[in-house]
């Protein structure tokens, strides 16, 4: 299955819904509380994966946070480790009913994703 | 997972905006006929291939399997193996009819089938396959990894075009640690130099043994594994990409049957992709059948006009005559097709239009029974729906009538209001200027009438019969020239002048007022264009001789053929000109006069 597109305008829009028009609603609290946007600005790579793993650790496991966006503003590259960390996440988010989703990849890690077939596991939005 | 109702409304609106936005690049393509822009095709092809993807997260099953198949017909498309014919496009405006009825009913999804689309849809991609490959389209191949719990699952059709394209199919197994990390390389990279060495089918990274956060360690193992074909055999593999013999596994045992030879694709399928002479081979059997029945006639006729007496040449005259009229109508009736079938799709495209304006837009249709030459029939439907659009925003009305009468040697096209009522003041439409030259270039004529009572009223007259010569547009000296289609060969942009001469043709050096490329120049290497040389491989008669022209691409073109303007009328070198679409004006080389007054270099 390939998440990729569609769901980019859609994950955007759902935003732009939920921080313009501000809704009083439950659901979209409870949304936005257990959801989560975090940007590395950096490569994902062997040397910085230790630190961005703990820190994905803490937001699911103390913070609670089942919906994750990782914004790859700014990174241009991604190793085998770092592969290694959005596989971890997600297999982590999935044991929680939780979900992985990658936004702002460039052309190049867009492409890496799609051919390894990565975006049938979880949802990758291309910048 | 949950997906709330925002989400699915988004999804609606994006999925019903992208198929409006398909609809009319399908019909841009067909209007492409044989020269498709493969560009054009694939961004359909993505467009598509994100509705689909959509659907399968939303879980909207029906709408996943529908845009599936179509996005199977356009991918054949896209590899040049299916022309986008009107038929072609019908099934497909079909299939995208229902998508829009499904998604807007998003949530009654299951009263509705897509029985019958499937099966066109099925049938189209089938159809360009030999027999034994159709069932291929939907049946799906299990491929076990060696060593591992994992499977592909291919469908056959995917497997059959991977084989196309390498002649062996093969599963890599990676460690994404071991093999790419620590040989300090990137994983782009990495599928880079693989995908160098063939083509990536499927591939997948066995995520269950990457673990979760809590069990990722510093170098896990990442098992990585690729189905691949490749022309390559499994040595050369293991040496190309610098693996054991435990790395490479060739796909045998599950997919022998589909290594038997396959018997080749039908020319008339393939035809956008080959090159010219390949096309002038896939004519269809039964275009040659019947002119071959009737140049039979005419020899049987000619062989005995010798012997004959004066008082029998009046009846070989008209025999002969006969046999020609015989192929004047054959060629004629080819190209004939009920108006109606083709002039459908200005509906289509004033409904696009009645979508972004969020208006409603009605023409009734009164085409009859009336039959037109097809090539004149796509080139009028983008000024006409033009015209029509132009009208609807007089604000008059949004109910048009669209008539067409048959008269003894024009076709009129009239465009009326429904329900005008009577005007005070007199409106007269802006026609574009270049929808307008679309019309000249027909030899048509636009004229605009008001009457106080009727209201306003347009009439586009088309010459019934006009006269259409399929040949090749070439620019020399900052002119077009079409060079007709029955005496090109060949088009070579190549610069091998060994390619040139395989056909045996001669190279001109001049003629009359046309300057052509002096063969020594183009040894040299000083090209005729500099840097983009083209040479038109003609034939007339016994002769073949070699036009070095300007455009590196001439393009294809069915010119409709108007007088020649009295200054140009004595110059025998041009038999009349067409107007391009864009207004530029074409002129048809007299290619029978040119070939008997140049002479080939080799005699200079």
């Amino acid at each position: 299955m390939d998440r990729q597109g569609f769901t980019v305008l859609s994950q955007k829009k759902l935003r732009q819904v939920l921080n313009h028009h501000q809704p009083v609603n439950i659901q979209r609290r409870f949304l936005s509380m257990s959801k989560k946007v975090i940007s590395p600005g950096q490569d994902i790579v062997a040397s910085m994966v230790p630190e961005f793993k703990k820190n994905l650790q803490t937001l699911i496991a103390e913070e609670g946070i089942t919906e994750l966006e990782i914004d790859l503003t700014d990174v241009e590259m991604v190793d085998s480790v770092g592969l290694g960390a959005f596989i971890a996440t997600h297999n982590t988010l999935s044991q929680k009913n939780g979900k992985l989703t990658v936004i702002n990849a460039s052309d190049d890690i867009y492409s890496l994703f799609k051919t390894m077939r990565l975006d049938q596991h979880f949802e990758i939005q291309q910048g | 997972m949950l997906i709330d109702a925002e989400t699915i409304d988004v999804y609606i609106q994006e999925t019903n905006q992208s198929l409006l936005d398909i609809e009319k690049d399908l019909l841009t393509l067909e209007n492409m006929g044989d020269n498709i822009d493969i560009s054009l095709a694939k961004r359909i092809y993505r467009a598509m291939h994100i509705i689909k993807n959509g659907a399968a997260l939303l879980s909207v099953p029906k709408i996943k399997e529908l845009s599936q198949k179509i996005e199977n017909v356009l991918g054949l498309i896209c590899a040049g193996k299916l022309v986008p014919n009107p038929e072609v496009i019908n099934i497909l405006l079909q299939g995208i009819d229902r998508l829009s009825q499904l998604t807007n009913q998003i949530d009654t999804r299951d009263d509705m089938d897509i029985d019958e689309q499937s099966v066109l849809l099925t049938g189209l991609t089938s159809a360009v396959l030999p027999d034994e490959e159709k069932r291929t389209v939907t049946e799906v191949r299990k491929i076990p990894i060696p060593d591992s719990q994992h499977s592909f699952h291919i469908a056959e059709f995917n497997l059959i075009q991977g084989l196309d394209q390498g002649n062996n199919i093969y599963i890599l197994i990676y460690d994404l640690i071991r093999d790419v990390q620590k040989k300090n390389n990137t994983p782009l990279n990495f599928v880079r130099f693989i995908q160098q060495h063939g083509e990536i089918i499927d591939s997948l990274i066995d995520i269950q043994t990457v673990g979760t956060l809590e069990e990722y360690r510093k170098a896990p193992n990442m098992p990585y594994f690729v189905l691949l074909a490749s022309s390559l055999s499994q040595d050369q593999l293991i040496k190309a990409l610098n693996l054991t013999m435990q790395q490479v596994h060739q796909v045998n045992t599950t997919i022998a049957d589909l290594l038997q030879p396959k018997t080749e694709l039908h020319h008339s399928e393939k035809q956008p992709l080959g090159t010219f002479s390949q096309r002038q081979k896939s004519l269809p059997k039964r275009n040659k059948g019947v002119f071959n029945s009737l140049w039979c006639e005419l020899y049987f006729a000619l062989d005995h006009f010798n012997s004959a007496s004066s008082e029998d040449l009046a009846l070989f005259k008209a025999r002969i005559q006969s046999v020609l009229d015989g192929i004047g109508s054959y060629l004629n009736q080819e190209n004939k097709i009920l108006a109606s079938k083709i002039l459908w799709k200005i509906n289509r495209k004033t409904r696009d239009h009645a979508y972004q304006s969020n208006i409603q837009i009605n023409v009734d249709f009164q085409c009859g029974s009336i039959m037109m030459d097809k090539r004149i029939l796509h080139r009028l439907i983008n000024p006409l729906t033009v015209i029509i659009i132009k009208m609807i925003q007089t604000e008059i009305s949004t109910q048009i009538i669209f008539k067409m009468i048959e008269n003894a040697t024009t076709i009129d096209i009239c465009l009326s209001f429904a329900d005008s009522t009577p005007l005070k003041q007199e409106i007269l439409l802006e026609i574009p200027q270049s929808e307008e030259k679309q019309i000249q270039a027909l030899d048509g004529k636009i004229i605009q009438s008001f009457d106080t009572h009727k209201g306003l009223s347009i009439k586009i007259t088309i010459p019934r019969n006009p006269l259409i010569i399929p040949g090749y547009c070439v620019e020399i000296d900052n002119q077009y020239y079409l060079i007709p289609q029955f005496n090109v060969i060949d088009v070579i942009t190549s610069i091998d002048q060994n390619m040139w001469r395989a056909y045996g043709a001669e190279f001109f050096y001049k003629a009359a007022w046309i300057p052509v490329a002096s063969l020594s120049g183009l040894s040299s290497g000083r090209l005729y264009s500099q840097d983009k040389p083209a040479v038109v491989i003609c034939n007339v008669g016994t002769r073949c001789f070699g036009l070095p022209v300007d455009s590196p691409e001439p393009f294809k073109l069915n010119g409709v053929c108007h007088p020649l303007s009295r200054h140009l009328e004595a110059n025998i070198l041009i038999a009349g000109n067409c107007l391009l679409d864009d207004g530029n004006i074409v002129f048809v080389l007299d290619m029978g006069f040119l070939s008997s007054q140049l002479q080939p270099i080799a005699d200079s």
